[in-house]
């Protein structure tokens, strides 16, 4: 009641009413204040705050700028070149200039001068280790190298023939100056695959100097019929005709086809070491000690390479397959030799006839299929009584075993 | 006089009432994040650790007075008037 009375007196007067209405508001406002308070001293407290502010204090890094001279960033115009050390020259180079110098200086490029450097480099040391082996060509980076196949070919067309053709050479047979000339056809027929190879290769090795054998070769092959192979072709070239074969190819074992690498000594896409390497493998310790009795060694070291010759093709004689699929282990004194012509692993036949077997193979593929000469085949089978090593890591599996190299050396 | 007046509020509810009305329009109007950016700024100036509550109410209660916009504090004033008349004549 006495309240009530109060109220009665304060709203009597306007004054009076509008100051009790404003102190009445005045008390909901600080209330309202100190909840506003209270919750902001806890966020602070409690370090909310500073995560929010967190975020303010990173935007001045990458705020926008804007200026006559500079861009968005606030960098200059002109972008600074970013630079690099060329790992064998050590070189600081600019990075757009990178890649085309590190091809010129590891000479790995097309145009790069550095193969010619390394092929002087290789020459003078295969000349020094084999006394004088041919000369390089320098023709074919490309282009495999039928310059024997082709003269096989044209020998078993010439058994083919039956003698048809008579003792006549045929167009494509050229005799080189200094060369017996090309066999009847009689006589090769009844010659035996390691015969006609030796006859050839031998014929061919008078002329393995001759830089442009390969392509004449090249075109004689791919003129001719290929014929069945003759088999243990490469085993039947004497040493020389290996190492001549070897100081004219690159000759490193290519790990997907398992063949030999018949682009020239400068091909690019292997290095010295790995020619020395399949030097060491397949002329053994001969090339360099020079004095290992060779009837005593007669290791065949890569029972992998092996010359193919494919039926009715083309251009390539496909000089060595890898082994690579598991082969037993015959007898010590066989030489177990598979090829691998890129389509169908083909086994070879029991290494008493010889371990090579010369195939022109389909693909015509330059990187893949080594191709060879016949001639070289000899060569080729004296290097390989070496050392028994395993070629490459991949597919290959060399059967180290005795070469009979003896028996092989017969079918010269 | 204030303590009558307080009573009556609290015994009808209408002080609740009133503050949460208070509390809207003022949110409504942008009054409270001025008010807190006003403390944040306090607390960065005294750092972190040196801030206790009632130095923030003390700082900023006058001018959190002062920053109430002229329309709620009219409203508020009305129905505030309303109701003391309308309990006077009960």
């Amino acid at each position: 009641m006495e309240i009530l009375m109060q109220l009665k007196r304060l709203v009597s007067t306007p004054e009076c009413l509008e100051k009790s209405a404003e102190s009445a508001f005045e008390e909901l406002v600080d209330d309202v204040i100190l909840g506003v308070c209270f919750d902001v001293h806890r966020a602070v407290k409690l370090g909310l705050t500073a995560l929010e502010d967190g975020l303010i204090e990173e935007e001045n890094k990458y705020q926008i700028v804007e200026g006559p001279d500079v861009d968005v960033f606030g960098q200059l115009p002109v972008k600074k070149q970013h630079e690099c050390v060329c790992p064998s020259c050590h070189r600081n180079l600019a990075a757009s200039r990178f890649a085309p110098h590190l091809e010129k200086c590891m000479g790995m490029g097309r145009n790069s001068s550095r193969i010619a450097s390394r092929r002087i480099a290789n020459n003078s040391k295969e000349n020094a280790s084999y006394g004088g082996g041919g000369t390089v060509s320098d023709d074919d980076d490309d282009a495999d190298w039928t310059a024997g196949g082709s003269d096989r070919r044209r020998k078993r067309r010439d058994r083919h023939c039956g003698g048809g053709g008579g003792g006549r050479r045929t167009k494509t047979q050229k005799v080189r100056n200094g060369e017996v000339p090309p066999p009847t056809a009689n006589s090769t027929c009844t010659s035996n695959s390691t015969a006609a190879a030796t006859t050839s290769s031998s014929k061919d090795g008078g002329g393995a100097g001759a830089s442009t054998m390969p392509s004449t070769s090249l075109g004689a092959s791919s003129s001719s019929d290929a014929a069945l192979p003759s088999k243990g072709f490469f085993e039947s070239m004497s040493d020389e005709d290996k190492r001549n074969l070897m100081t004219q190819i690159c000759g490193v074992i290519s790990e997907h086809t398992g063949k030999l690498c018949l682009r020239s000594m400068r091909c690019p896409l292997h290095t010295e070491d790995q020619r020395r390497a399949v030097r060491v493998n397949l002329l053994g310790q001969q090339q360099f000690v020079g004095q290992v009795n060779k009837s005593s060694q007669e290791v065949e070291v890569s029972d992998c390479i092996s010359m193919v010759v494919e039926r009715g093709s083309s251009t390539v004689v496909s000089l060595i397959g890898v082994n690579q699929a598991a082969v037993p282990q015959r007898g010590g004194s066989q030489v177990d030799v598979e090829m691998y012509d890129g389509d169908v692993p083909i086994t070879r036949e029991p290494a008493g006839k010889g371990g090579w077997e010369v195939e022109h193979s389909n693909t015509s593929s330059p990187a893949d299929s080594a191709s060879t000469s016949s001639s070289s085949s000899n060569k080729k089978r004296e290097k390989s009584s070496k050392a028994k090593k395993k070629n490459s890591s991949k597919g290959v599996k060399v059967s180290a075993n005795v070469l009979i190299s003896n028996h092989q050396v017969g079918g010269d | 006089m204030k303590t009558a007046i307080n009573q009556k509020l609290i015994e009808t509810g209408e002080k609740e009432r009133l503050k949460d009305l208070l509390r809207t329009r003022l949110i409504e109007c942008g009054w409270r994040d001025q008010v807190k950016m006003h403390c944040r700024e306090i607390v960065k100036q005294r750092g972190v650790e040196g801030v206790t509550v009632d130095d923030l109410v003390n700082d900023v209660t006058p001018k959190g007075r002062a920053w109430v916009p002229d329309s709620v504090k009219k409203e508020l004033l009305q129905k505030i008037k309303s109701f003391l008349v309308q309990q006077a004549n009960l």
